[in-house]
């Protein structure tokens, strides 16, 4: 966890000083009273208190050796620190994101998730082919006919106009 | 008496045969959710949020309500017959129940619980139907000033006791309301951090938020813990319908005390922001053991051990919604997510809200009371039922939950901006929970940042931009005292306290 509180300090640090420097001043406007706060103010403000805390954070875990009870009770035990695990755990759930992204935008929902969900249950472990051919596809026919019955909500599908 | 009267005309509204399904759907929803492994009511909630869009206020807040009541509640039947809470704050439910169903009582430990949380959650509603409209008026005497140091004084309180950590507690809830202030500008609707996406000038929505950092990054790591240590093998329980498995009144009630002790404890844990549900069982549990004759017996399996925990637990759910309505700001995530909700039906929640939509306000009291008889009887009905949700494998539940993550946020906004937002937060939600940020801060953060800004932007305006009369009025003084108080405590003395010997020397 030491590691990764000081890993997460200079990532933060380093995206926040990017939102306080360059974003925040040239994405917001100047105020428009000389009484009122700048718009700008809340979220330099924000920022500031993440910049500021994230270097705390930082000095204290490089100052502390052992840094383990600091894990935090709201996660127990799944706050096991970020190592290359999460990492590539990550970066397979970009990969997925930006396919099941596309693929329900440009070729639809029930395709996308069909083969989404198929992953997804293959990767959770699921070893009966039939039940996860069954899921797959069955839950996105499913539910996008519910969506369209229920809330009258047509889901998107290269089919439908 | 003028309140009773309120309350007899909420039940006129809220007594429909709709309000009814509404109410009877979201208790088991909740429950449903509450049991099945790896999901809980904080993600029911926050799935079902953007589809109660479709409802009338009363029948989506009733609905909502419903879903808490047996969300919480149903966390406890995977405690009792499996060790396996369904949600944290049942986690000490789990201490006595799961004994009771090794030594063949599984039934009776489950009526145990169902009977403590409606008695708890009876309880709680009970002091919220007293206690929100006294506060309120209270609260209506503050201007900006005090309510912009009550707001800070919350996030202290919530960074601080939703984690060990005050620092990271803080730099989520900062990085929380750093994102609510994307958009327009509340005041002079000027651009504000939206790089020119149109879809960002409404800010970013709440339901891809809450979904993606609450729901779906939970999921998500569930899903890769799953992947590396693969499903742990289910007990299957023979619930046996022995005459052991028979709660008489008498021994139900010979524990009255407990049961009255750990609802209050319970209501006053959820009276303070932050403090959360887990707590509040923990110490209804404590507080049981200490006053009981046979402390020795806790942990083996004692009804008063489940009594304990599972009405304190559900008395939070009721008077969470406390600081909700009397001040607008939220109790627990939960609160956090049922505030989104009323705000997605123009109700905004604060000390005004019993003045604007008072005949709302105990039409929702009514339908709160009527979700517990609701709970009641489908709870006990549906007993042998819960324990079939109990047994579905998390590597079926687990994937299938992310598609309705999916639909939940697509739904009400049919943006797949709002989708891609959804995505992302999920990632961001996924590195928070492995390297202990709060996302408990963070979601308030969100949720209290524009409450903070607009409180702090109306002082600088009324007062000429002199901050100082934040430290000239009594009440808001007070708050920043306790603020003051609260990160010397918390922040400061408890780091020098935790120091290790060897650090020390």
């Amino acid at each position: 966890m030491r590691q990764t509180h000081i890993w997460s300090s200079v990532i933060i640090s380093l995206i926040m000083l990017v939102f306080l420097l360059y974003l925040i001043p040239n994405y917001t406007s100047p105020p428009d009273s000389n009484l009122d706060l700048s718009p700008s103010f809340i979220p330099s403000l924000a920022v500031a208190v993440a910049l500021l805390l994230s270097i705390l954070l930082g000095v204290t875990a490089y100052l502390t050796k052992n840094n383990d009870g600091d894990l935090h009770e709201e996660f127990g035990v799944e706050a096991s620190g970020i190592g290359w695990l999460e990492i590539k755990n990550l970066g397979l759930w970009i990969m997925l994101s930006i396919g099941a992204w596309f693929g329900t935008t440009y070729i639809g929902f029930e395709p996308t998730m069909t083969v989404c969900l198929a992953i997804g249950l293959i990767f959770c472990g699921l070893r009966t082919h039939w039940l996860t051919a069954l899921i797959a596809v069955l839950t996105p026919i499913i539910l996008s006919q519910g969506a369209w019955l229920v809330f009258t909500t047509e889901l998107p599908g290269f089919w439908r106009t | 008496m003028e309140m009773l009267q309120h309350l007899g005309d909420g039940f006129e509204a809220a007594f429909t045969l709709t309000n009814m399904m509404f109410i009877c759907g979201g208790v088991t929803l909740g429950i449903i959710f509450g049991v099945t492994p790896g999901l809980g009511s904080v993600t029911a909630l926050a799935i079902l949020v953007p589809i109660t869009f479709y409802f009338t206020p009363l029948a989506a807040i009733a609905f909502l309500v419903g879903v808490n009541k047996g969300g919480t509640s149903g966390g406890a039947i995977p405690a009792i017959l499996i060790n396996t809470p369904g949600t944290p704050e049942a986690a000490a439910t789990a201490l006595d129940g799961y004994p009771l169903t090794q030594s063949g009582r599984p039934l009776k430990a489950m009526k145990t619980a169902l009977f403590s949380s409606v008695c708890g959650d009876t309880f709680s509603d009970c002091m919220l139907i007293l206690l929100a409209a006294p506060f309120a008026a209270i609260a209506l005497t503050f201007g900006p000033p005090e309510f912009t140091s009550i707001i800070i004084f919350s996030f202290t309180l919530i960074a601080a006791l939703a984690g060990k950590s005050l620092t990271k507690g803080i730099m989520a809830a900062a990085f929380g309301m750093f994102l609510s202030t994307w958009g327009l500008d509340p005041v002079d609707a000027s651009e504000r951090l939206t790089f020119g996406m149109v879809e960002l000038f409404d800010g970013i929505p709440l339901t891809p938020f809450a979904i993606g950092t609450l729901a779906l990054s939970s999921v998500l790591a569930q899903i890769f813990a799953l992947k590396r240590t693969g499903e742990p093998e289910k007990i299957t329980t023979d619930l046996g319908f022995k005459t052991e498995n028979k709660l008489p009144a008498r021994e139900f009630w010979g524990n009255w005390k407990t049961v009255l002790r750990s609802a209050c404890i319970g209501t006053g844990v959820g009276m303070l922001p932050g403090l959360g549900v887990s707590l509040a069982a923990f110490l209804g549990y404590g507080a049981a053991k200490r006053a009981s004759k046979t402390p020795e017996k806790f942990g083996q399996g004692t009804i008063e051990g489940i009594q304990a925990t599972e009405a304190s637990n559900s008395a939070v759910v009721g008077s969470n919604l406390i600081p909700t309505i009397a001040l607008g700001i939220p109790g627990n995530v939960a609160a956090a997510l049922l505030i989104g909700a009323f705000m997605i039906h123009g109700v905004v929640p604060g000390p005004l809200m019993m003045v604007e939509h008072g005949a709302l306000v105990y039409s929702i009291f009514a339908s709160m009371l009527m979700a517990n008889v609701a709970h009641l009887i489908i709870g006990r009905i549906g007993i042998t039922v819960w324990v079939k949700f109990v047994q579905i494998p998390k590597k079926i539940i687990l994937p299938v939950v992310t598609v309705f993550c999916f639909l939940g946020v697509y739904i009400p906004s049919n943006s797949m901006f709002d989708v891609a937002l959804l995505l992302i937060f999920a990632g961001v939600g996924y590195l928070m929970r492995k390297s202990g940020f709060s996302i408990v801060c963070l979601v308030i953060g969100f949720l209290l940042g524009p409450m903070l800004e607009m409180a702090l932007r109306q002082t600088m305006l009324m007062h000429k931009t002199d901050l100082t009369i934040l430290l000239t009025r009594p009440i808001s003084l007070v708050f920043l005292v306790l603020t003051v108080f609260f990160i010397w405590h918390f922040g400061l003395r408890g780091r020098f306290k935790n120091k290790t010997p060897s650090e020390k020397s």
